[in-house]
């Protein structure tokens, strides 16, 4: 494409960007600043995303882009799109053909492979921001590990409501050190972050963060010992493909108000289903 | 046998000598008072010896189990597990100590989990039981503080920071800010509860009747210097300082 | 075998307050006490008998001058004591009384009394029972004994102070004044405890207004005279 380099950035921002990148995958879990770039989109879409894929894009790259577990909605083509036509790298949506997959909010259900990278888009880096609304109070709590409100936090939604309620962006524990927020993703994708072979990256363009997990890092979900995390999901099976074990999305067809279950994982149920798009 | 001492501390603040070269000590299990009126630099000192504000020069040594060692050779990490801990601080007010929309156990539970507690039911026991050390009903304990009185909310305190078993407690004007009332069954409550556990305090006011009360030993501070010390019913029946006998002198005979 | 030993004591009062004032209190005091002994302090007002009393407790300091005291078979001065021993001192060894309680409140008159056992680390149930054994014995009447003595008249309030008094046994004792607000009948009660405790062991040097008392209980009288004023 006339008048852009390869993937919309500079060289020189790429550069920054994976500087960004070794140190996030150096420290496990801690936010690392970096100078986020205005983008073709808004903050709030994806920026953040966006830029980490655009970072790491080579032209051998095969790119995947889905959106809450989706390859056809607007997000996905419009990223998906911007890629094409900025890089003309391959796309898929095969999550095992993919080098790359970004997502928004959640992880496929095919496991990852080494050599995969996924991106994730993150709308807010810090774990701690509901709790602690100074920022430098924050950034000294993960100096010294000080995490004491976020199992406050855990201990209130016990008492609450009997179990922990938190259904999405489930705060977790870096190789046993920085809490993270795994990004919105459903509580039910958490163990997937667990010694996964693939890099994982987070990329925050409104808050200017960027963190990591290396392969095969250790994550834990915050729990108690005597309440501990289970990741939830709907009691039902997938009305298309009859899965029980992937994540679902309830939609509801029809005026009356009629619901059914669907695999959120567009590629998943289309896989098991024998058809391909 | 010494537990914190600090040495010919000195700390400006602009002009003001807010500690001009103090130093004193403290024994295990001992209470120590300082007393003295607003800008006596008690407060500044009392920040100074938990490790709260740096001073510009002199240090403060405490006894971790193996003798006496700056807490500047700590680093921060040590020292915030120190105050996390094996140290506790009760400030005035306490609504800058709790978490408001937080229930009465969580707010109690909170050191403990930054400690490591990892057992929910255990917590929940725990905190139960600090409120009824504390006289606060346990049935409480599921109910948010915002809607407790100043002497409940102070008492929460109490119970939130003595739950790690520390082994020494600053406190900041413990009882200032409440009625009388309320205030002889906190200054009880914090006499039965220091003598029980065994703790060492050092406590800042500008009430000498609660110094008596709780104090062994009594230092009296004036623009940033410390005037006497002694034993706290030497000093105050026996001042031998102008400054002290002008300050015994001004409390009104009940 | 002496229990306490004081000389040399000196004290001038310096009134800062009233432009310096000077007032010499102490001028070469000195006692020696021995166990089982109990020795009356006398003279006239002004002379000093209450603040030698208060500065052989550490409650004033002297000037110069030694207060050796039998802890735990050592001699300890009180006089250059340090604080922490002082009050270890004033746990085990030596006991005061004066003319009336001060009252803190919320503290039932019981848990007053069972207080020195207490610091002694005597039992709860024990410390407890042997107050109440002691209020009994000075007449406060059981239903007084869980109620904060702030609320009592000032003749009840010195009862649970003398019980407070009487239910450990001091090695030394010093006592001021401590039946100025008895009636005869309660005083005649707190000779009898007195005597049980010289019985005992206990020294004890006390002052008392009252001569029926002091001839009841002391062996010896230490009459004091007013330390002229220096300049």
């Amino acid at each position: 494409m006339e008048g852009y380099n390869f993937a919309y950035l500079d060289e020189q921002t790429k550069r920054m960007i994976r500087r960004a990148i070794l140190k996030a995958v150096a420290i496990p879990g801690h936010q690392i600043p970096f100078a986020s770039r205005e983008m073709p989109l808004p903050y709030g879409w994806g920026t953040g995303g966006i830029q980490l894929t655009a970072a790491i894009l080579g032209p051998e790259d095969v790119l995947k882009v889905i959106d809450q577990g989706a390859d056809d909605t607007t997000n996905a083509v419009s990223i998906r799109g911007f890629f094409e036509r900025t890089a003309g790298t391959a796309t898929t949506t095969r999550t095992q053909e993919a080098s790359i997959i970004q997502t928004r909010h959640r992880i496929p259900e095919t496991p990852l492979q080494a050599g995969q990278i996924i991106v994730y888009q993150v709308p807010m880096p810090e774990p701690l921001y509901r709790l602690e609304p100074s920022r430098a109070v924050a950034a000294r709590m993960h100096a010294i590990a000080d995490y004491g409100a976020m199992h406050v936090k855990l201990y209130e939604e016990i008492t609450r409501f009997g179990r922990v309620a938190l259904s999405y962006d489930y705060p977790v524990v870096a190789n046993e050190r920085y809490l993270m927020s795994p990004s919105p993703i459903p509580a039910f994708d958490n163990p997937k972050l667990d010694m996964s072979p693939a890099l994982q990256l987070f990329g925050a363009g409104r808050e200017k963060r960027i963190y990591a997990l290396p392969p095969y890092t250790r994550v834990r979900s915050l729990d108690f010992e005597d309440h501990p995390f289970h990741p939830g999901r709907a009691d039902a099976v997938c009305a298309l493909c009859g899965a029980a074990d992937s994540y679902l999305d309830e939609i509801i067809s029809d005026d009356q108000g009629t619901k059914m279950f669907v695999c959120s994982d567009t590629d998943y149920c289309d896989t098991r289903r024998g058809e391909t798009r | 046998m010494t537990l914190l001492q600090a040495q010919n501390l000195h700390k400006r603040f602009a002009n003001l000598e807010a500690l001009d070269g103090v130093s004193l000590s403290l024994r295990r299990h001992e209470i120590l008072a300082i007393v003295g009126e607003s800008g006596s630099g008690k407060s500044t000192l009392l920040n100074v010896l938990a490790g709260r504000a740096s001073a510009d020069e002199g240090e403060v040594y405490y006894d971790r189990g193996t003798g006496l060692a700056p807490l500047s050779a700590l680093g921060e990490l040590e020292l915030r597990r120190l105050q996390r801990a094996r140290w506790g601080f009760i400030q005035q007010d306490p609504r800058q100590a709790l978490r408001l929309s937080i229930t009465a156990g969580g707010n109690i539970g909170e050191r403990l989990m930054a400690s490591g507690a990892r057992h929910y039911g255990d917590i929940r026991r725990t905190a139960a039981h600090w409120l009824e050390a504390v006289e606060i009903d346990p049935a409480r304990l599921d109910d948010l503080p915002r809607h407790f009185s100043g002497g409940m909310l102070q008492r929460l305190q109490i119970a939130a920071t003595l739950v790690t078993g520390p082994e020494l407690v600053f406190m900041d004007e413990p009882t200032g800010g409440l009625d009388v009332s309320v205030q002889a069954r906190i200054l009880d409550l914090i006499r039965g509860l220091v003598r029980r556990l065994g703790l060492a305090a050092v406590l800042v006011t500008h009430d000498i009747g609660v110094a008596r009360l709780l104090a062994d030993r009594i230092v009296v501070m004036r623009r940033g210097r410390i005037v006497e010390s002694g034993l706290t019913d030497q000093v105050l029946d026996d001042p031998h300082h102008e400054y002290t006998q002008l300050l015994v002198s001004s409390v009104l005979p009940t | 075998m002496i229990m306490l030993e004081a000389s040399g004591l000196e004290k001038t009062f310096i009134l800062h307050l009233q432009n310096g004032t000077r007032l010499k209190v102490l001028r070469d005091a000195g006692i020696i006490l021995r166990a089982g002994e109990c020795i009356a302090l006398t003279g006239p007002s002004g002379a000093g008998k209450s603040t030698l009393l208060r500065a052989l407790y550490g409650n004033y300091l002297v000037d110069t001058g030694k207060i050796l005291v039998r802890q735990e078979g050592q001699m300890v001065d009180i006089a250059t004591a340090q604080p922490a021993d002082v009050l270890a001192i004033r746990r085990e060894t030596l006991g005061y009384v004066s003319q009336f309680l001060r009252a803190i409140p919320r503290v039932s008159a019981v848990d007053v009394v069972a207080a020195p056992l207490l610091e002694r680390g005597v039992a709860s149930d024990e410390a407890h029972a042997k107050a109440a054994e002691l209020l009994g014995r000075l007449g406060v009447a059981p239903r007084l004994h869980v109620l904060p003595p702030v609320t009592f008249s000032g003749g009840e309030q010195q009862r649970v102070n003398l019980a407070r008094a009487f239910v450990c046994d001091w090695p030394v004792l010093l006592l001021d004044e401590p039946t100025a607000s008895l009636d005869p009948a309660n005083r005649d009660i707190v000779i009898t405890l007195m005597n049980e405790a010289k019985a005992r062991g206990a020294a004890m040097i006390g002052i008392f207004h009252d001569s029926f008392v002091r001839d009841a209980v002391a062996d010896t009288v230490l009459r004091l005279e007013p330390a002229k004023e220096d300049i």
